[in-house]
């Protein structure tokens, strides 16, 4: 299993140096991509207390993945890890759309730091498969990603992180984006 | 009730250093003595479970004997007494299941769900009570906070999503407040809560092997400190509280915890006490036990299959095109293979019936360029490699190679061409079975060849195939194509090697299989001659019908919204006059790869219903064909707009390019899967 999703990796990044930090409100569905990306079987050495942090290495790809939650208090404590970041990846349950506010402010703070002034950002539209679904088009609209980004590559894309459906798009859409031709 | 342990008159081991550091009075002295104090007590703490913990241990596994024969009595009193409010017994049992549950977890002998859920399941929204009765097992808590985490990470496998890591933490800093009421964070929970999340970041980063960028390395000292008195600035708390007031005491502590946890990292609860792994009754975590069972399946999969000798096992799918090979001779269970599609009702008795777009079996001729040459060495090869997977898959590449080596190199025969085509091509007798997704090969053993020729040939029987066969192929048809050639190639004079020598009149039919280029290997095109056309069409049919089955829908590559520019956004289609195009960054089109680097995991792959497949596809096909006409008819404009300069202009051409033609491959492989579909619908009964 492992081997396959270095490959999965190798054939995405090639020998792209990634960071790559994914983020989300709770109950968006990152732990489920994990899973299914089956990044957790990769790592073979002890697992540590703490948080899912997950890391697979692939030649020179480092794909390093974070679920990063947690009340409003905890928030700048993840901060520490913004530098360097290559891309973010931000989940967004497309079904909720009672929550939809809340993520928008939730990424407003994050793209707005400092330090993330120049990632790629992801949104990955998640729930595609729930019948209230918002589409990419609509969640795009909703976080007015044309009129606040404008110096950075963004993209929405639909996922469903049960099927699979949008992720290896999505990372695949990192990497075609992440080095941005001068020209 | 339930809080009997809490409320008992704790002894605190911790009292005298408490008492140092706590005093506000002597203010910096009292607390560098206090942290200085720490690390002894931590290696008391690390030498072997603290006395609180065996106490609680002890405890806890009277509570639970004396408690399971309570309970009775305690309902049967309050039935008894009836002038309890019923209500409030309803409370109290729950309270006291969830005090039950709690002490089950801290004993490692909690059912419900895998010991290693138990931090998740602790930290879930629906389990704040017993959360709560889990941390009051906890206290007394130490006066450090780092101690007071390790005494966590040592009671649960504290490995959790971060919103669960979240609650569990919060609840144990209020905990920590009523236990230290006294210190400099005051009745502050909240900053103790952002210390403790700090801390476990800290571990992760410190422990975990993870680190991205070398160059800047694992947080240090300076950096830990920053990052956590920046998030307690941010807290309103602190503040209210005039906690800031204290913050030299807060970096000593803190620098004292890092020093601290730089050398011993947070234990990680090693083995539950009692085997926990059987699973009987599902938690309610439905979420969390999906996933869990999804590891189970799998896992489990796995070890049945590698036990069992079947050539349907799970190794023999290790490869991405499930090139299955004939593993051992001694096979004779029959296990199935994992469903590539949602069986449906009327599947049933069509999934057997030959020749139709359901099934298809037959023995045909496989172009030998697409078979591998050797097959005595791979045989020996699969002898030795069935063993290991890893090996396995290695002598499956080594079979795949020669045959992609061969058809790049050999230039005798026209390079694209078909074997159709020439005149030289070799053929080779196999049998060909389309089944539920798969398309089997076998190669029959050369001296049973003339048997199979003379016998009936129909037999769908695989146990006999495999049995006469020397080697054995299994590939999903996931995202494959067959084409008939005589549908693109019309040649008037019927060439020699295409006009079967002994039924003389009739035209020889061939059709190819390409399977796209996947993870394990580069695009993959296989060549059969039939009979005739006829049968070569219902080879198509049946193809098509069980790829366009199994397959998504690409869509999700045509929904991305993006603001990435490839020359034709509508800012420039319409406003270029106005616009600095000199000034405009161009990004390079490629499509999106798909779920289908993913092959392996077929376990979870997307199953739909064959009529909503259809509908599906439709919609897509029609959708697909209209952006087709959308982009041809920006080109000229596009010419028109960037022929200003060279570079911009190739740029935004092979965008145009790149993304024509990878719509229109997609165009004519779903509407082969459409027309392929919509046929079998038609011809059957529904």
């Amino acid at each position: 299993m492992g081997s396959s999703i270095s490959k999965v990796l190798g054939k995405l990044f090639g020998s792209k140096e990634m960071k790559i930090l994914m983020l989300g409100l709770d109950k968006a569905g990152k732990t489920t991509i994990l899973y299914k990306l089956k990044l957790n079987k990769i790592k073979t050495s002890t697992p540590t207390v703490g948080f899912n942090v997950e890391t697979v290495t692939y030649k020179n790809v480092k794909f390093n993945m974070w679920d990063v939650g947690g009340q409003q208090r905890l928030r700048p404590l993840w901060r520490h890890y913004f530098p360097a970041t290559t891309a973010l990846i931000f989940v967004i349950d497309s079904s909720a759309r009672n929550r939809m506010e809340e993520a928008k402010e939730e990424l407003y703070s994050i793209i707005g730091e400092k330090e993330m002034e120049n990632v790629v950002l992801l949104v990955w539209a998640n729930k595609q498969d729930l019948k209230d679904a918002m589409k990419p088009q609509e969640v795009s609209d909703f976080l007015e990603l044309v009129k606040n980004l404008k110096n950075q590559p963004w993209c929405v894309i639909g996922s469903n992180a049960l099927s699979g459906q949008g992720l290896v798009e999505g990372l695949s859409w990192i990497s075609n984006n992440t080095n941005v031709p001068k020209k | 009730m339930c809080a009997s342990l809490n409320d008992v008159e704790k002894t605190d081991p911790y009292g005298a250093s408490q008492s140092g550091y706590n005093d506000s009075s002597t203010g910096n002295e009292g607390a560098l003595h206090g942290s200085r104090s720490m690390p002894v007590s931590m290696k008391n703490m690390l030498q072997s479970p603290t006395m609180i913990n065996m106490c609680d241990i002890l405890q806890n596994k009277e509570l639970i004997d004396d408690e399971k024969f309570v309970i009775p009595s305690v309902t049967t009193i309050t039935v008894g007494a009836g002038f309890e409010d019923a209500k409030s017994s309803q409370c109290e049992k729950i309270d006291q299941k969830n005090h039950i549950i709690a002490l089950e977890i801290s004993n490692g002998t909690f059912k419900g769900i895998p010991y290693k859920e138990y931090a998740n399941f602790l930290g879930s929204e629906n389990n704040h009570q017993i959360l709560s009765e889990f941390i009051k097992l906890l206290s007394p808590l130490p006066l450090s906070l780092l101690e007071t985490l390790f005494i966590l990470s040592k009671s649960v496998y504290f490995i959790a999503e971060a919103q669960n890591i979240d609650r569990i933490l919060e609840i144990l800093s209020k905990e920590w407040i009523v236990c230290h009421p006294n210190t400099h964070w005051k009745s502050g929970y909240k900053s103790c809560h952002i210390v403790l999340f700090s801390l476990l970041i800290l571990n992760s980063d410190l422990h975990n092997n993870f680190q991205v960028d070398h160059k800047k390395g694992k947080f240090s000292m300076v950096a830990f400190i920053n990052n956590t008195l920046r998030a307690l600035r941010e807290e309103s708390e602190y503040e209210e509280l005039k906690i800031y007031s204290r913050e030299h005491l807060i970096i000593e502590e803190l620098s004292e915890y890092y020093r601290t946890l730089y050398e011993t990292p947070l234990p990680l609860f090693a083995e539950p006490r009692t085997s926990t792994t059987a699973s009987d009754n599902q938690s309610s975590l439905v979420r969390l036990s999906t996933l869990e069972s999804r590891e189970f399946s799998s896992s489990n999969l796995r070890s049945i299959n590698s036990n069992s000798t079947s050539l349907y096992s799970r190794d023999a799918q290790i490869s991405v095109r499930e090139m299955g090979a004939k593993s051992n001779k001694n096979f004779h269970k029959n296990l199935p293979m994992e469903a590539l599609y949602l069986k449906e009702s009327f599947d049933e008795g069509l999934i057997t019936q030959n020749d139709s777009s359901w099934f298809m079996d037959g023995l045909i001729l496989i172009s030998k360029k697409s078979l591998p040459r050797k097959y005595f060495k791979r045989d020996s090869d699969q002898a030795t490699a069935s063993k290991t997977t890893s090996k396995r898959s290695k002598s499956l590449f080594r079979w795949l190679k020669p045959s992609k080596t061969m058809t790049l190199v050999d230039h005798t025969t026209r390079k694209t061409s078909l074997s159709y085509l020439s005149k030289d091509s070799e053929w080779e007798s196999v049998k060909v079975q389309i089944k539920e997704g798969r398309m089997f090969i076998f190669k029959i053993k050369s001296d049973l060849k003339e048997l199979i020729h003379s016998s009936e040939t129909n037999s769908t029987a695989i146990d006999y195939f495999k049995d006469i066969s020397s080697s054995f192929f299994a590939y999903s048809l996931l995202e494959a194509e067959a084409q008939v050639v005589q549908d693109n190639i019309i040649i008037g004079r019927a060439m020699k090697s295409s006009i079967s020598s002994k039924n003389g009149k009739r035209k020889k039919g061939n059709f190819t299989v390409s399977f796209p280029e996947d993870i394990n290997g580069p695009k993959l095109v296989l060549e059969f001659q039939t009979k005739d056309v006829e049968e070569a069409h219902k080879f198509m049919q049946c193809i098509n019908f069980w790829a366009g089955r199994i397959s998504p829908v690409p869509l999700t590559q045509f929904e991305v919204v993006s603001n990435a520019e490839y020359g034709w956004s509508d800012k420039i289609l319409a406003n270029h006059a106005f616009l600095d195009l000199n000034n405009i960054i161009v990004s390079e089109w490629k499509p999106l790869l798909g779920l289908e680097l993913l092959y392996e995991e077929t376990e979870d792959m997307e199953m739909i219903k064959l009529k909503e497949r259809l509908d599906k596809l439709a919609d897509f096909t029609e959708h697909l064909g209209i952006s087709i006409d959308k982009h041809n008819g920006i080109k000229d404009k596009l010419i028109e707009i960037w022929s200003f300069d060279d570079k911009y202009f190739e740029v935004v051409m092979n965008n145009w390019n790149a993304k024509y033609l990878y719509m229109n491959n997609q165009y004519k492989k779903r509407l082969s899967y459409l027309t392929a579909l919509q046929r079998a619908m038609g011809s059957a009964q529904f």
